[in-house]
């Protein structure tokens, strides 16, 4: 088992927002998590990254527990997580944000290989690596977003919310990727609104509401559930 | 004197007054940008920089490793403030952080005034080198050259380091972004603490240049600097680098300028003139001269 | 409990306490006096610091400039004759023979100061946060530049002294209680509600009709009027006024009774200032004993590190002392 969270607890001051969560990613799966607005799917990623800690409950990655580190040594440990509303450094420009997605590695050789295989992802961002983050489209900014994350290697990719607010057709594109990533053994952990362009891709899938584990199940299952058909595919 | 002779070396003055501020501004603009922390013990730096110069070379050290030293000092206080006064509050309101290192100012001076004592030293440790070079029929400060060549390979070392190293591509993330920055695995305490460093030790430089100038020290020498040193960021744009540069010339040429036109009768306002012209920037232009965003691109 | 039982066990307390200060005019020595006028000095800066930063949310580091306005005004005004004539030629003639008493000199003070503050703060209270705190700050260094450059006004450097030590325990400890009041009635006012409604949510107070600029500006303006008091009283307490007297020191000081005692809390301040001028007249004691000089002004540097980073919301955050709180601890008829 790549990532087992167990019990898990997060207050915002005295506010609770995620009143235990429990759920786990084997390796090579692609694991979605679905709910709507505020149900608690960015808290439960920030806190696995290292941003929040958690009140209760325990995070293992590898068999080892990850939620007293910073969020650096955990990018190092092999996760990543691609934020929601992309959050590339604007004021950089797409190589040096690309670079900075790999600020935990000392591969130079293999660092540089690596953004040849980024471009080859998102052959967009080809022609830009001049060109300062903040000055690209917002579906170029998401892949930019991703390629980042992608430049740590990471053992476990999180994507939280990849497709908002972006074209049908650069839909397409991300969810392509994803994809390729998954068919090429990255295991991923996807956080999306579009519960059905990520039922789709996924293996299996947990429901979340106001801070709790609601449902679980292989995709297939989740989606022939009349619940979950009702609530997130649009009936 | 002929006037354009007077004019030249006043432009002189003015550039290495502009190089100081510049070097105590980039320390402040980079530790603002990333933690939106105005340090204004930063100016004790340059304080405890001259100190340190000066009593290792009263004990008998050799001038430039003296220097050396002093400067190596100034950063490695650096550090030590960020670790024990700003460190512990990471996160906490802004209007905190800025009142704590006004504490800060009043530690540290009043440290000074017990360990060095209160009254004005002689710093003339550079009097050795020849006063003035003569170019042509021109007179110049060497102490003034100095400080104008010195600061400008160092701003080009930082431009380098900035631009290229994979620390100051870190920095600039940071302040661009502190979670993104983060997500991606940056180490933020060695950033801070390489920025607290660096600036420390540019301030730890200037410090040595301004007392040198000066040709004396106290205790509270470094406060009027550092808020100076607010108005050259604010004029060029808090938080960018280059910004710093340029605003630090700016003030050091519109301070020299403004004491050189006046009657002599208004030079001791030269400090008001210097928080009228903040005032007036703040209210006209808060972006600064350069206009970057920088007010409105961090949260 | 009742209102009028409330206002009553309040007319009791303030007699018990003009008590104590009848006693201490009659019989204390004159070290107890001095402490006590500058507890009551202290009292009414940091409450008035406290309705523009606390309560009000403005960051000024500027607040001192105020009561030195107000110290070289009562100064001037309290000047003898005959100096008067000898220092400051820069004044207009017929002021040469006037000697006003301290009242006169007092309200003054304020006016000036207030009037100092509603030109300064139509243009500084445009800025936020640091940038409101720097810009301050930039005032307060204005203000001193110029009472070290106007020799004519202010004497420059030298200062003005041989002030006539009008001030007594009767003046500080009546301002005092004026300012306390005063504070404590336009928080609980409409005004107050408008002021805490804008530090808390600039835009949103702004949306439900609250002029913003102007609360803010009537919260700097009458912070200044009492503080500029304070300074008419200090400059007659102490005899002497000079540009350095008021500067960082003191408005640290002052920053760090606010914080300690609770930004927001009239109360607090008030506690705050109490306490802290007994430590400082203690740690003087002590700094004289062992002659290291300026060691107080170190440890209370770091009890205020250690208080912002502890508890960073002072001793009593923005409570405020009630007669009914009072009741559950000590059984009041």
């Amino acid at each position: 088992m790549i990532l087992q969270v167990t019990d898990l607890e997060v207050f915002y001051g005295n506010i609770q927002a995620l009143h235990g969560i429990s759920f786990n990613v084997e390796e090579g799966e692609t694991v979605t998590i679905i709910g709507s607005n505020g149900a608690g799917k960015s808290t439960t990623l920030l806190t696995i990254a290292g941003l929040l800690k958690p009140g209760k409950g325990e995070i293992k990655y590898l068999g080892t527990s990850t939620k007293t580190l910073p969020a650096d040594r955990i990018v190092r440990r092999g996760i990543s997580l691609c934020p929601e509303g992309r959050r590339i450094f604007s004021s950089l420009t797409v190589y040096e944000n690309l670079i900075m997605g790999a600020v935990q590695r000392r591969d130079r050789k293999k660092i540089r290989a690596d953004v040849k295989w980024v471009l080859s992802l998102f052959p967009d961002l080809n022609s830009r690596l001049d060109q300062a983050g903040g000055t690209l489209s917002g579906g170029q900014q998401q892949m930019l977003a991703i390629g980042r994350s992608l430049m740590s290697r990471p053992k476990l990719l999180i994507l939280d919310e990849p497709s908002l607010g972006l074209a049908p057709v650069l839909v397409n594109q991300i969810f392509n990727v994803i994809a390729t990533l998954k068919n090429d053994g990255t295991t991923v952990l996807l956080v999306e609104q579009n519960a059905r362009r990520a039922l789709e891709i996924a293996d299996r899938g947990y429901v979340i509401e106001t801070g709790r584990i609601t449902m679980e199940g292989s995709s297939t299952f989740l989606k022939s559930n009349d619940q979950v058909k009702s609530a997130y595919l649009g009936g | 004197m002929s006037s354009t002779a007077y004019f030249f070396q006043q432009f002189i003055n003015a550039l290495s007054l502009g190089s100081i501020y510049a070097l105590v501004t980039i320390g402040l603009a980079m530790v603002f940008s990333i933690l939106r922390l105005i340090n204004f013990a930063h100016g004790d730096l340059m304080m405890i920089g001259s100190y340190a110069i000066l009593m290792l070379f009263n004990a008998g050290l050799p001038v430039w490793t003296a220097i050396l030293a002093g400067v190596a000092i100034s950063g490695i206080t650096g550090i030590i403030m960020e670790r024990l006064c700003y460190r512990p509050l990471r996160g906490s309101a802004e209007m905190n952080t800025l009142l704590t290192s006004f504490a800060v100012v009043v530690l540290l001076e009043n440290g000074a005034v017990l360990f060095f004592g209160p009254n004005t030293q002689p710093f003339g440790i550079l009097n050795f080198i020849q006063p003035t070079l003569a170019v042509g029929s021109l007179l110049i400060s060497k102490i003034d050259a100095i400080t104008v060549v010195l600061t400008l390979a160092i701003l080009i070392l930082t431009a380098l380091f900035i631009k290229k190293t994979t620390l100051g591509i870190s920095m600039r993330a940071v302040a661009d972004d502190l979670t993104a920055s983060q997500l991606v695995g940056i180490p933020l305490n060695r950033v801070i603490v390489s920025a607290f460093f660096i600036g420390s030790l540019f301030a730890g430089l200037a410090g040595l240049l301004w007392s040198a100038r000066a040709g004396k020290i106290f205790p509270l020498m470094g406060f009027i600097p550092v808020v100076k040193a607010f108005v050259a960021a604010v004029i060029g744009g808090f938080g960018s680098i280059p910004g710093a540069v340029i605003g630090g010339y700016v003030l050091g040429f519109a301070e020299v300028f403004f004491v050189a036109l006046l009657p002599p009768d208004f030079q001791g306002y030269r400090d008001a003139f210097v928080f009228v012209l903040l005032i007036i920037i703040l209210l006209v232009r808060p972006q600064g001269i350069l206009g970057a965003k920088a007010m409105e691109r961090r949260i | 409990m009742h209102s009028g039982r409330q206002a009553g066990y309040t007319f009791m307390a303030l007699g018990l306490f003009f008590l104590g200060i009848y006693l201490l005019s009659a019989y204390g020595n004159h070290y107890y006096q001095r402490v006590g006028n500058l507890m009551m000095i202290y009292v009414i800066l940091t409450v008035s610091l406290n309705l523009s930063s606390g309560i009000m949310g403005i960051s000024s580091l500027g607040q001192i400039g105020f009561m030195a306005i107000g110290a070289y005004v009562a100064a001037i005004l309290t000047l003898p004759p005959g100096l008067k004539e000898r220092w400051l030629t820069g004044l207009p003639h017929w002021m040469h023979s006037i000697q006003t008493g301290l009242l006169p000199a007092m309200l003054l003070a304020g006016l000036l100061a207030a009037v100092v503050a509603f030109l300064v703060g139509i243009v500084i209270l445009r800025l936020q946060g640091v940038f409101a705190a720097v810009a301050t700050l930039g005032f307060l260094i204005i203000v001193k530049v110029i009472a070290e450059n106007w020799m004519t006004v202010t004497r420059g450097g030298r200062g003005l002294s041989a002030l006539p030590a009008y001030t007594n325990l009767w003046w500080t400890s009546t301002a005092a209680v004026v300012t306390i009041y005063a504070v404590w009635r336009i928080l609980k006012s409409p005004h107050g509600r408008s002021m805490i409604a804008v530090r808390e949510h600039d835009l949103a107070a702004q949306s439900v009709g609250i002029n913003a600029p102007k609360i803010r500006l009537l919260a700097f303006v009458i912070s200044a009027f009492f503080t500029g008091i304070a300074g008419a009283l200090w400059a007659n307490l102490i005899g002497v006024v000079s540009p350095g007297s008021f500067y960082l020191w003191l408005t640290l000081l002052i920053i760090i009774m606010m914080v300690v005692g609770g930004m927001g809390s009239v109360t607090g301040s008030v506690i705050s200032a109490v306490g802290f001028t007994i430590l400082l007249e203690l740690l003087r004691g002590f700094e004289n004993k062992i002659a290291m000089y300026g060691i107080s002004y170190i440890i209370f540097a770091v009890v205020f590190l250690l208080m912002i980073i502890f508890r960073p919301e002072g001793i009593m955050g923005d409570r405020e002392f009630s007669w009914r709180n009072v009741r559950r601890i000590i059984p009041l008829p």
